[in-house]
């Protein structure tokens, strides 16, 4: 496992037993494809104001898992909760829009589009959105477009990102892209926000930002759970960690709690 | 040489509002639309219907709902028939389909539409069509000053619509719309309404395609079902491209190299060969016209630009003071970009 050094001053010590109702959770998850199953009976809760890391080896379902939370990927059995309402089979865009935000494994930019485009478009409820208001003409939006101009150049200066604003999205790095969907992902107000693999292709000093990021995140109570092989941004960012085999939770705890798991160091290792 | 010269300026116009309509539906919204022109010729046939009068028997035709409506209610009849005809094409063909069946879908939806057109002969009068369909407002008018005033209707149109589609294209519904174009999965997980969204640009385009056509009948006076092939909507398809692929502007200069100068340049060829060789040389030329532009400017002559705001003064100088660079722009609205 790598580890990176990152300041820890931002790790919060929220285990499961100290969470307080949970902002998501999964009851007997199973998602089958096809004969195989990927998800095995996932029970789990994440509670608002905390970030959870999923990690096992490739194959373990922790993507499908994410999947299958955000819609995207239907669930054989079992049953979904976020905000209090069973949202089981609900389409993925209706989740979205109540908040339950996913960026994906690999950065999925709209790459015709500007940098600042691609920020403006997650903004939630944009009137000019709709085609009455748009066709109606930009003064019953431009307040509210202007706002989030503000507020997406804000986040891309966090990541030192504003001087490619009106740069063609398909035009950057993988990492700068992956930044972008991150960046994307906030845009949208996310109460719970599934990340799968965010420091792919980030440099160090990115993963480190990305980290205290994430903390301030839950502490502006955003429900945070990352998919991550990247264990310095795991122990750095996440106040529990979830690890799982084979479609299995096998553990589930702090970091060196994790650490110690038999289960999962057999999984990563192959020793009996 | 008058009247030539004003019917290819209606000609364009109606190209004109094809392409953007095409554009809007295939440029923004990703939607490869192969039955484009069957949205053009049910409003060239509707536009006909209500201005022929409840019945074409004295002029031998037939077809149904005959209406003779004041100007420009035909025309706007036309207009809600293409996008009516757009919401039961919509659901049939973009619903559960992907992209590239729905471009298949399309087409035999195009071809098939042609054919029941062609046999049922009391639907449109069959394969010889519409004809005598009187002119709006030519009795007020002499001969020679008509056509220019059609022309300046023609063109009218043209700015109306032109604007309302910029209108639409720089607003969030129009980012909304590129976005899925772009990646429909990542526009999904953010909120977007993929199918929604389509669907509304569809039936706008239809509209506008319903327009066009009545536009055209209204001047010609008459339409029948060799005037939409399923290879018309291919002139569109390779204007959009040739013109840039999301840009209104290329779209019109699309419209007109395509639809107007690569088409009426073969009428003055020479004739060569059999009779209707040079008509079917068209074909060749608009086939090969698609070919260069996607071997050497996929882009199309002006593309798309990746940054598509309003572009005031107050927001240009808003990000000037944000990234501090902003005279590095070239001309797309694009910096050179470090990749690393």
């Amino acid at each position: 496992m790598s580890n990176v050094q990152l300041g820890s001053q931002h790790r919060a010590t929220l285990t499961k037993d100290q969470s307080g109702s949970a902002a998501l959770e999964t009851d007997n998850v199973v998602v089958r494809y096809g004969g195989q199953t990927a998800v095995e009976g996932v029970t789990l809760g994440f509670p608002a104001g905390s970030v959870t890391g999923i990690i096992g080896p490739n194959g373990a379902g922790k993507s499908s898992l994410l999947g299958a939370i955000s819609g995207m990927i239907p669930i054989s059995q079992g049953s979904i909760r976020f905000d209090g309402k069973d949202v089981t089979g609900e389409p993925p865009f209706r989740l979205a829009r109540a908040g339950l935000i996913k960026a994906s494994q690999h950065a999925q930019v709209f790459g015709r589009m500007s940098v600042l485009d691609n920020l403006l478009v997650a903004e939630p409820n944009q009137r000019g959105e709709r085609f009455a208001v748009a066709a109606r003409g930009p003064h019953l939006w431009k307040a509210q477009e202007r706002s989030a101009e503000e507020r997406a150049m804000s986040l891309l200066s966090d990541f030192d990102l504003a001087h490619h604003a009106k740069t063609r999205c398909s035009l950057l790095s993988g990492g700068q892209q992956k930044i972008v969907e991150y960046l994307r992902a906030l845009m949208a107000r996310p109460k719970v926000l599934l990340l799968d693999e965010p420091s792919v292709g980030l440099a160090v000093h990115l993963v480190k930002r990305l980290a205290e990021d994430l903390a301030r995140l839950a502490e502006d109570g955003c429900c945070v759970v990352l998919i991550e092989h990247e264990m310095g941004l795991i122990r750095e960012a996440s106040n529990r960690v979830v690890g799982m085999v084979s479609g299995k939770v096998v553990v589930d705890g702090t970091f060196e709690e994790v650490e110690q798991s038999e289960a999962l160091q057999r999984a990563y290792l192959g020793a009996e | 040489m008058e009247y030539y010269i004003s019917t290819v300026l209606v000609y364009l116009a109606v190209y004109a509002l094809g392409a953007w309509a095409l554009n809007l539906q295939f440029g923004l919204g990703g939607i490869v639309n192969f039955a484009f022109i069957v949205f053009e010729a049910v409003g060239a046939y509707v536009a006909g219907v209500m201005s022929l009068g409840s019945s074409g028997a004295s002029l031998g035709i037939t077809y149904i709902w005959g209406a003779k409506l004041p100007f420009p209610l035909p025309l706007l009849a036309g207009a809600v028939a293409g996008g009516l005809v757009a919401l039961v094409i919509g659901p049939a063909t973009m619903r559960k389909m992907r992209r590239d069946y729905q471009a298949a879908a399309m087409l035999v939806v195009a071809i098939i539409l042609n054919q029941v057109v062609t046999n049922a002969k009391g639907i449109f009068n069959g394969a010889e069509g519409l004809a005598g369909v009187p002119s709006p407002l030519s009795q007020y008018f002499s001969a020679s000053t008509y056509p220019w005033l059609y022309v300046i209707w023609g063109l009218f149109l043209m700015l109306i619509v032109y604007l309302f589609l910029q209108r639409l294209g720089r607003s969030p519904f129009g980012r909304t719309l590129r976005a899925i174009r772009d990646d429909e999965a990542a526009a999904v997980a953010l909120g977007k309404n993929p199918w929604a969204t389509r669907m509304t640009v569809f039936v706008i385009g239809g509209v506008i395609g319903g327009l066009a056509g009545g536009l055209l009948m209204e001047y010609i006076g008459a339409w029948g079902t060799s005037a939409w092939g399923y290879q018309e909507t291919f002139v569109l398809v390779v204007a959009v491209v040739f013109g840039g692929i999301g840009n209104q502007r290329g779209a019109l200069i699309g419209a007109a190299l395509v639809g107007v100068i690569l088409l009426q340049l073969t009428l003055f060829l020479p004739p060569v060969g059999y009779p209707g060789l040079i008509n079917s040389l068209q074909w060749v030329v608009i086939g090969a016209a698609w070919l260069v532009v996607l071997w050497f400017r996929p882009d199309g002559i002006l593309p798309e630009r990746a940054f598509l705001g309003l572009s005031r003064k107050g927001r240009l100088d808003f990000r000037r003071g944000a990234s501090g660079s902003a005279g590095e722009m070239d001309q797309r609205g694009e910096k050179a970009v470090s990749v690393g």
